[in-house]
């Protein structure tokens, strides 16, 4: 019993370190100082997830981000357009420790996920949603505005990197217009 | 024989099902508890409405730096000084008002009479003598019996609310505290599978609840200090016990303005013979229903319960027949909880906006 004890306090203590760690690590909460760090820890979710479990489907209400503390997540969205059912999902990414992913749903009203997550493998994930959000900005607005400017930071540089492909999508297809104008 | 990935998915699935049955357990358990213990569901709310009250100043306060336990303790500090200033100031005047409330109530009991004999002569004649009642008997009994034990039961209680009173901030300390981490420690036993849709949908409920609270409140101050100003400018006798009587009752959705404005209006009717001051004291009610009404509701109350008003009735009717007064007052945010929470289900459900 007293064994038990014992490990559950290590065992909690190293996972507090852990996640202190990965927060600090992670772009959104990089200019947070060590005690800002240590606030932000008491706001996050440890959640883990087993092999192949959904930690979110694409057209679910989202409410947070994610980031990868263990393990693997696989991006994937749904093609509509196809009719085989194995074809439907397509890859995306995969991600892993340090990465984090599903970061617009902190600031849209009622968005919803353009992609599904699912764990490859045991995965731990730590969730920052936007009840934390609101959380910090009222208890510790100075956390607050350091996550925002990052957050803002992420969003715009997403935004310029979706443009740029939108941008050499259409030349590409401009380019096979030209090359077989009989089609 | 099963597949892997099968044999993989039957086993998440159980995994889940036994998160959702502890989590459901849990808040069930807590449920049972808060019901079955005397006084602790009236604490609770009580509790729960301080630290609505008090959290933004505590949250205000923690943003300059302060710790969190720290910047409790400061509100707590000047919230009990200023009430205990305001209670010792107001004591004088309290009991003065129950103690000639107390002195005057046999006369107020043969006024009551009085008045219901001349209603009852009134229906005599206008019928013609058809309908012919005699009250006064049975209502003389009635009253006696029921003003000397008001009067008897009003230390009772007091003192069986003090455990109330003790119990709440007390509770409302430690949800200022540590609120926030029992919200999280309950949110791990949530499957993962409805983790954002709960943490959603308690975010959601928590602030509509709070500002329900708060303007309910605000409510009742302003009928409050509109009759006490109403009463002294009259002016009209045991102004301070009117004004606390109308603020309190007007908590209670719909029904809570009747209660409220009943004792002034009997009192009236009791005490004075002139139409005018009856007239008066009737406008008072009408002038504070009518800031409420047309100001504050439309303000305040209207953007945060989105409720229509026959739902309203219903739910404080259900609410009194199974809470009593407590009931009545729980029951909007209750039902307003319920609604956010069907809406966010249904709408997780079907992917699409509700």
């Amino acid at each position: 019993m007293v064994n038990y004890l014992w490990d559950n306090l290590f065992k909690r203590n190293s996972r507090d370190a852990e996640i202190e760690t990965v927060i600090g690590e992670n772009y959104i909460f990089k200019s947070l100082t060590k005690v800002e760090l240590s606030f932000v820890k008491n706001l996050v979710h440890y959640r883990v997830y087993k092999p192949d479990e959904r930690i979110f489907t694409q057209g679910e209400l989202g409410v947070g981000m994610y980031i990868v503390v263990s393990g693997t997540v696989n991006i994937t969205v749904e093609d509509h357009h196809t009719l085989d059912e194995s074809q439907r999902d397509i890859f995306v990414t995969r991600l892993t420790r340090g990465d984090f992913f599903g970061e617009i749903s902190l600031v849209e009203q009622t968005g919803r996920r353009t992609a599904t997550a699912v764990a490859a493998d045991e995965v731990i994930l730590l969730g920052f949603f936007k009840p934390d959000l609101a959380e910090a900005i009222e208890r510790n607005p100075r956390i607050g505005v350091k996550i925002l400017m990052r957050l803002g930071e992420v969003l715009g540089r997403r935004l310029k990197e979706t443009a740029e492909r939108f941008t050499e999508v259409k030349r590409e297809l401009k380019e096979l217009a030209n090359a077989d104008p009989g089609t | 024989m099963q597949t892997p990935a099968r044999e993989r998915n039957l086993r998440l699935r159980h995994h889940q099902w036994i998160k959702m049955v502890t989590f459901f357990g849990a808040l069930l358990a807590g449920l049972v508890v808060l019901i079955v213990i005397k006084n602790l569901l009236l604490s609770v709310v009580i509790a729960i409405m301080i630290t609505y009250i008090i959290s933004p100043l505590v949250s205000y306060i923690e943003g300059t730096g302060i710790s969190r336990i720290i910047a409790i303790l400061i509100v707590y500090c000047a919230v009990s000084t200023i009430l205990g200033l305001a209670i010792w100031a107001v004591t004088p005047l309290l009991i003065d008002q129950v103690t000639l409330l107390r002195g005057r109530l046999p006369d107020y009991v043969e006024g009551t009479v009085r008045l219901f004999d001349s209603i009852a002569v009134n229906i005599e004649l206008f019928s013609g003598g058809i309908l012919q009642v005699n009250l006064s008997s049975h209502l003389r009994k009635w009253l006696t019996e029921q003003s000397s034990s008001i009067v008897e039961v009003l230390p009772g209680l007091l003192s069986s609310s003090a455990s109330v009173l003790f119990l709440s901030p007390i509770i409302g300390f430690f949800i200022l505290k540590d609120g926030h981490l029992f919200f999280r420690e309950m949110l791990r036993l949530v499957p993962n599978n409805i983790f954002e849709l709960t943490l959603s949908l308690q975010y959601q409920i928590s602030e509509q609840i709070a500002q329900y609270f708060r303007a309910r409140l605000l409510e009742a101050l302003i009928v409050g200090i509109v009759c006490l100003i109403g009463f002294w400018i009259i002016p009209f006798p045991f102004a301070f016990l009117l004004a606390v009587f109308a603020a309190l009752a007007n908590l209670i959705p719909y029904v809570g303005p009747l209660f409220g404005a009943a004792p002034g209006i009997i009192l009236a009717l009791i005490n004075h013979s002139s139409g005018f001051t009856i007239l008066m004291v009737a406008l008072v009610y009408l002038i504070a229903q009518l800031i409420d009404n047309f100001l504050i509701i439309p303000l305040v109350v209207a953007r945060i319960v989105n409720l229509h008003p026959l739902t309203v009735i219903l739910v404080v009717i259900l609410g009194a027949q199974t809470l009593g007064l407590l009931g009545m007052f729980i029951s909007i945010p209750l039902a307003s909880t319920i609604k956010v929470t069907f809406r966010n289900v249904y709408s997780h459900l079907t992917d699409g906006s509700a």
